[in-house]
């Protein structure tokens, strides 16, 4: 039976509130107090919900669950929130302490905030991060929220991610299409990013996997020196390593899927500056090309004379200090 | 490096505008980088017939 109200507020000295069936609510008040607060299934919440206790929040039970907090959430006053499912809100922002994943679980906001400080959010399975927005623009990696309708993950969100996670997904990977911007950032765990179009520098996944995905746009270095560091970088779309001329520096194996498209323009014989470059610097890597497609195009008035030459994907060079 | 480009084997031909170039996967000092040359050109050498309209 489903537990329906219109206006439900909770109090309690010490124990448990417990929710076991399908909510469906307008205003959930959470006032202070040493108590618990458990839903053991999903269902809806209109209005924003402000965890004000101090005991424990359980949000789920399995991957299965989904509870949406339409207008917003708050559980930074908990002692630890336990995630399970599907965890969202309605294009609102997320406020989460010390988190506990217990089963695959997404988070959906307009914005998402780890506010519990470093190593506060922990799991051993599959943790994706998604804007409520498929059209929302996603940062990882820069110091301060940029506001608006980007979707953030600041260094302190990274920071509060603990090394163990089987997975860590941001961005939506069935729909996104807004602009990913990929600026310095370290992660202790497999990490897939995807986004319409991706601009990526400095990510350091140490030797986790990573999997980058521009779903419409393209995958292109965000900056100088190396972009992406790896076990295996995997490049999903269209690869333009700069918008116009860049290089792509990857540290780590590198491979390419079959419905790649690696753009590539040639405006001279300068990589970086004149034509595109996948450089992958360093003794023992492997590349794969998985009968990706290569797009070449000649440009800036260069005319190809006998013996031009242009290095499209290099291993030869010695790792960028 | 493992496999190749979409129906690009080794030393295969992709034409960009009007010229042909070459690929390979086995460039740069280690022999693994995919580089473009620009194929070798046919030089056709066409014999120049000078007529002089010139009267002595």
């Amino acid at each position: 039976m489903d537990i329906f109200w219109d206006s439900l507020s909770l109090s309690k000295t010490g124990g448990t509130f417990f929710f076991n069936d399908t909510v469906e609510g307008t205003t959930l008040t959470v006032n202070a107090g040493a108590y618990s607060v458990v839903f053991n299934d999903g269902g809806t919440i209109t209005n924003d919900v402000n965890f004000f206790n101090t005991g424990t929040i359980i949000l789920g039970n399995d991957a299965s669950d989904s509870l949406t907090f339409s207008g917003g959430l708050d559980t930074t006053a908990a002692s630890i929130a336990s995630i399970a499912g599907m965890v969202a809100t309605t294009n609102n922002q997320m406020d989460l302490g010390v988190v506990t994943v217990i089963a695959n679980s997404t988070l959906v906001a307009s914005e998402i905030n780890f506010q519990g400080g470093a190593n506060s959010v922990d799991g051993l399975v599959d943790l994706t991060l998604k804007p409520a927005s498929s059209a929302a623009d996603i940062t990882v990696g820069q110091v301060a929220d940029s506001g608006g309708t980007v979707f953030d993950l600041t260094d302190t969100d990274l920071a509060a991610l603990t090394d163990g996670f089987s997975s860590i997904t941001i961005g939506d990977a069935s729909s996104g299409t807004g602009a990913v911007d990929v600026d310095s950032s370290t992660f202790n765990d497999p990490v897939a990013i995807v986004g319409g179009s991706l601009s990526v520098t400095g990510l350091n996944a140490g030797a986790n996997d990573v999997l980058l995905t521009a779903r419409v746009g393209q995958i292109s270095e965000g900056g100088p020196g190396t972009d992406v560091t790896g076990a295996t970088v995997t490049l999903n779309g269209n690869i333009a390593p700069g918008g116009s001329p860049g290089q792509l520096v990857i540290s780590g194996g590198v491979a390419l899927v079959s419905t790649d498209i690696f753009t590539a323009e040639l405006n001279g014989t300068t990589p970086g500056t004149q034509h595109d470059q996948i450089q992958v610097p360093g003794p023992g890597r492997t590349v794969t090309l998985n009968n990706a497609t290569l797009n070449a195009s000649l440009g800036g008035g260069i005319r190809p004379i006998r013996g031009i030459s242009w290095s499209l994907l290099t291993m030869s060079r010695p790792v960028p200090a | 490096m493992i496999g190749t480009f979409n129906g690009l084997p080794e030393g295969g031909i992709i034409t960009l505008g009007e010229a042909e170039f070459q690929i390979s996967y086995a460039g740069g000092t280690d022999n693994n980088d995919v580089v473009l040359m620009a194929a070798p050109t046919m030089v056709v050498y066409l014999p120049i017939v000078i007529k002089s309209t010139a009267g002595p």
